[in-house]
C-alpha cells in the first residue's frame, strides 16, 4: 500500500480498511484479521492499525467481542449509512474541487460536457473490447 | 522503559555525544536518525554497555542501571566473534545457552520465515544473510529493550521487507525499540517516534504522527528541514 506524505497514516490505514469492508471483502457480521496481522501485511505499526481500527469502531463499522477479536458489524443499515455518506463526502470533495475553478452558473455546462466525455470514452471502450 | 540521562562521550579528545537525555516509554518504537558519524551506533554502545560513557551520564532500564541492565536489552551487531568452522545451527546453540530469555521458538520461527539455511558456515553467509540472522538472534530474546543498529544496511528490497515483517510479527508488543537507520521513507510508518541526532546533541524527539498531522510533513521532509534549519539555512 503507497502511503501519501501529509495525511496522518492511521486515517490513510483507516479508509483503506473502510474500503475493504465496504466492498465486501470482509462480510457483514465476519472477523477481521487481528491487529498484528494486518500491521505486517501493510508494513505499519502495530499502533498505527489499532488507531485506525478504532477510528472504524467509533463509527460503528467495526465491532469488538472482548477475547474474540473485531467484527464487521452485523447491522446492513449501518453499512449502508456510511455507504451513502461516503458518497456524499466525495460528491461535496467533487463540489469543492470544482467550485475552486469555476463560477457556480459554468458548473452544470462543465459537468454536462465531462459527463458526455466520459460516455464517450465508454462507449470507445466498449468498441474496442467488443 | 529506556532513560538516558546527560549523557557524554569523549574518545581521544573528540567529543562525540555533549549531553544527551531522553525517555523512551515502554510499547513504544522509535527511529534513531542523522547524519554518518553522529553517534548513532556509538550511543546503542553506551546503552549495551560495551564502551563506558564520561562521568554523571546515566543509563536507566526499568529504573535499573550499571552492569545489570545487560540482562534487560537485546543487541546483537556481529558475528564477528563467531568460529570460521561455526554453521547457523551452532550460533542458535551458543545464544541458547548463553541467554536464559532465549526464545528457541520464535528463533526456530525467524529462521523459517527469513529463510535462512542452519546448515550453513557463517563465513559463507552473504551480507543480507547475516543481516536477517541478526535480526533474528536479537529478537528472540523475551526483553524490555532491543537495539537494532541500521537493519536494512546492505540487503535488498526484498529481504528489507522481510526484517520489516519479521519486527512486526515477533517483537513483543510491550518492547521498547531503538532502530536507527538512513532510510527513514522505509522506517517512517514502522516507528511510533523519531529520535534526531546533529553534532552530538538531541535536535528532535517527535511523534511521527504529530509531524504529520501538525506540520503536514512525512518524516524525511522533516528531517532534511531540521537538519537545513539548524544549519543556518545551508544544506
Amino acid at each position: 500500500m503507497e502511503f501519501s506524505s501529509n495525511q496522518p497514516i492511521y486515517l490513510q490505514v483507516a479508509t483503506w480498511l473502510e474500503q475493504q469492508i465496504l466492498e465486501g471483502k470482509y462480510p457483514i457480521g465476519h472477523k477481521i484479521p487481528g491487529v498484528r496481522d494486518l500491521a505486517v501485511h501493510l508494513i505499519v505499526s502495530t499502533r498505527t492499525v489499532q488507531n485506525a481500527v478504532n477510528q472504524l469502531v467509533t463509527s460503528g463499522l467495526i465491532i469488538t467481542k472482548r477475547g474474540q477479536g473485531n467484527f464487521v458489524t452485523e447491522d446492513a443499515t449501518k453499512i449502508d449509512n456510511i455507504k451513502l455518506n461516503k458518497k456524499m463526502r466525495i460528491t461535496q470533495e467533487y463540489i469543492n474541487e470544482i467550485m475552486h475553478v469555476a463560477q457556480a452558473q459554468e458548473i452544470p455546462d462543465l459537468v454536462a460536457n465531462a459527463m458526455k466525455e466520459y460516455e464517450g470514452a465508454r462507449a470507445r471502450r466498449n468498441n474496442v473490447t467488443g | 522503559m529506556l532513560q538516558v540521562n546527560n549523557l557524554h562521550y569523549t574518545k581521544s579528545r573528540h567529543v562525540i555525544l555533549r549531553g544527551l537525555s531522553f525517555k523512551i516509554p515502554t510499547h513504544r518504537t522509535v527511529a534513531l536518525l542523522g547524519e554518518n558519524g553522529v553517534g548513532k551506533t556509538t550511543l546503542m554502545r553506551l546503552i549495551s554497555g560495551i564502551i563506558e560513557p564520561n562521568p554523571h551520564s546515566d543509563i536507566m532500564i526499568d529504573g535499573i542501571m550499571g552492569a545489570k541492565i545487560k540482562a534487560h536489552l537485546s543487541y546483537v551487531s556481529t558475528l564477528d566473534w563467531a568460529n570460521n568452522y561455526d554453521r547457523v545451527s551452532d550460533i542458535v546453540d551458543y545464544f541458547k545457552m548463553g541467554y536464559p530469555d532465549f526464545n528457541e521458538k520464535r528463533m526456530n520461527e525467524l529462521i523459517k520465515f527469513m529463510r535462512i539455511d542452519r546448515t550453513r558456515r557463517i563465513a559463507k553467509l552473504s551480507t543480507g544473510t547475516i543481516e536477517k540472522l541478526l535480526i533474528a538472534l536479537t529478537i528472540s530474546r523475551d526483553t524490555s529493550v532491543y537495539l537494532l543498529d541500521e537493519p536494512f544496511g546492505g540487503v535488498d528490497v526484498i529481504a528489507r521487507k522481510k526484517i520489516m515483517q519479521s519486527l512486526l510479527h515477533w517483537l513483543p508488543e510491550e518492547a521498547t525499540v531503538l532502530i536507527s537507520t538512513h532510510y527513514i521513507q522505509e522506517i517512517e510508518n514502522l516507528v511510533d517516534d523519531a529520535i534526531i541526532l546533529k553534532d552530538g546533541r538531541l535536535l528532535a524527539y517527535e511523534s511521527v504522527e504529530k509531524i504529520r498531522k501538525e506540520e503536514g510533513l512525512s518524516l524525511e521532509k522533516y528531517y532534511t528541514q531540521l537538519y537545513i534549519e539548524d544549519n543556518g539555512g545551508r544544506e
